[in-house]
């Protein structure tokens, strides 16, 4: 584990060292929205793809003679899985399951250039992610309720800067719940492996950022 | 004065916030278990206590249960139980839901005295797969809370005893259904983490405001007004004075005083014993620390310290 932490920091600081200078000009801001796919993990029975839309904003720059850049980034995003229609197997009976997380995260990115126009991106941050639940089954009252959760979210993309105003990326990020959470009820009412104790997503977005 | 009057007006935001954003004393969001006697009668709806058939008739019966505040309509002071169990009818498996919401915030705690009607709301449903089979309201309904302890966050833990008569208020569903003896605690139960914290306990009848602090490291369990329990432990050890109480159950010390049925499904009063099979397994799983650390802490300050931010950059502004 810790050989493989030194490779990646080694991997990481080469890049890092051999990054090219930028071709765009350098701005300072940064408005991108995305839209693409979550992913939930820790949810057994549930539909695992959802719907998400989001965007992000930043300000940063970059040192004198060191060509990654470096951003501050504020981020909202919803996530919907909606209308899941799941199979109960221990009541051999069907539920209704609606899901919607938003999130709001903040954290570093660093922008390293590649080559040409090319440029890695990778981001590190934490926030809170809020979400909406909704369970139906016959012959029981619609049961909906919320949750806040505290959540660290890493990601990595590749990002293609078109102009000095504009990029186009792909970016995927991963969310993890760092509270320990015992479970969730609707998971618990459907038999879910592990009762939902252990949330997480990936998102997968596309990216369009304005610069100025 | 008057000049300074809109200055110092300023601050108040800030403290309306800062007082906003105390802690609740009290969340759940547990796993547990139930046990309790069950009768189906699809002719007679009993409508007293004493109505009831002898217990030779009822039959013992297990559920799972969820504790939930965030599903409760009483908010974060109260706790959504579901239980879920098979049944064996005379016409096949039957599935058998019994949904309650209860008013913690503001139950007596005592193991003795019932919680009053209207911080109690319950279903029964009973089911085949997709159809309803029976579906009652409480005609009666008892439920006493034995041990509870409340938490700023969602690892709160509660346990209860309770008795219920259900029956179709449209009259839809004929009979009723009777859930008595019943006993229902999240996992870890409250005697588990008293054991495993040094958290003393509350004697029946003793006046307490128990509740959960995290002032001690951010991940014990304390009980406040509460002298017997020598305070928290926030090495986790389990050298807590926790040796009152049940005859037979290990590491389990509900507040009330017998215990002598550990079977945890056939006691006789709302006094039973207090889960020795389910606080074993919630032994085995070890109890759960509240989750923290800076994140939380910065997550928990971060509005206050923002706004005093911006207040101090808008005075500083007005200075100039």
């Amino acid at each position: 584990m810790t050989s493989r932490f030194l490779q990646l920091s080694a991997l990481c600081l080469a890049v890092l060292l051999a990054a090219p200078a930028a071709q765009a000009g350098g701005t300072h801001f940064l408005v991108e929205p995305a839209t693409g796919l979550t992913f939930s993990h820790g949810l057994s029975l549930e539909d695992a793809v959802g719907l998400e839309a989001g965007a992000v904003l930043a300000v940063g720059g970059k040192f004198k003679g060191f060509p990654p850049r470096f951003y501050a980034y504020f981020r909202f995003s919803r996530s919907l899985f909606g209308d899941d229609e799941v199979y109960v197997a221990s009541r051999d009976a069907h539920g209704e399951v609606n899901r919607a997380y938003s999130n709001v995260t903040g954290g570093l990115r660093t922008v390293i250039p590649l080559f040409w126009r090319l440029r890695l991106e990778l981001e590190f941050g934490g926030g809170a992610t809020f979400s909406q639940n909704e369970y139906r089954e016959s012959g029981l009252p619609i049961r909906d309720y919320d949750e806040t959760l505290s959540v660290l979210e890493f990601g990595a993309g590749l990002n293609v800067r078109l102009f000095r105003w504009l990029s186009l990326g792909l970016l995927y990020n991963y969310t993890l719940v760092v509270e320990e959470e015992s479970g969730d009820l609707i998971a618990h009412m459907l038999g879910e492996e592990g009762s939902g104790a252990d949330l997480g997503w990936s998102h997968l977005n596309l990216t369009l950022g304005f610069h100025f | 004065m008057a000049n300074h009057l809109p200055r110092a007006l300023r601050w108040i935001p800030a403290a309306l916030l800062t007082l906003a954003a105390a802690p609740v004393q009290a969340s759940f969001d547990s796993p547990g278990q139930a046990a309790f006697d069950f009768l189906a009668d699809d002719q007679v709806v009993y409508d007293s206590w004493e109505s009831l058939p002898a217990a030779e008739l009822f039959v013992p019966g297990w559920a799972e249960a969820y504790f939930s505040s965030d599903a409760s309509v009483f908010g974060e002071g109260g706790a959504f139980v579901w239980m879920g169990f098979a049944l064996d009818g005379p016409d096949g498996e039957r599935y058998g839901m019994l949904l309650l919401d209860l008013d913690l915030e503001h139950a007596p705690f005592d193991g003795l005295t019932p919680m009053p009607a209207e911080l109690v709301r319950g279903l029964y449903v009973e089911k085949r797969g997709d159809q309803v089979l029976f579906q009652g309201e409480p005609l009666l309904a008892n439920v006493w809370i034995v041990d509870i302890l409340f938490h700023e966050d969602d690892q709160g833990a509660v346990e209860a005893d309770f008795a219920f008569v259900f029956a179709d208020p449209q009259g839809a569903f004929p009979g009723s259904r009777v859930l008595v003896r019943g006993h229902v605690f999240t996992q870890p139960s409250p005697a588990q983490l008293r054991a495993d914290y040094g958290i003393g306990l509350v004697e029946p009848g003793e006046e307490v405001d128990t509740y959960v602090d995290l002032g001690c490291g951010g991940d014990v369990y304390w009980s406040e007004d509460d002298d017997a329990g020598g305070g928290c432990d926030c090495e986790g050890d389990t050298s807590g004075d926790d040796t009152s109480g049940s005859d037979s159950c290990e590491g389990d010390s509900g507040s009330t005083a017998s215990t002598d049925s550990c079977e945890g499904d056939t006691s006789g009063s709302s006094s039973s014993c207090s889960g020795c099979e389910g606080d074993a397994q919630a032994a085995a799983a070890g109890p759960r620390r509240a989750g923290g650390g800076p994140l939380r802490a910065l997550q928990r300050w971060l509005p206050e310290l923002a706004l005093l931010a911006c207040l101090a950059w808008l005075r500083r502004r007005s200075r100039r």
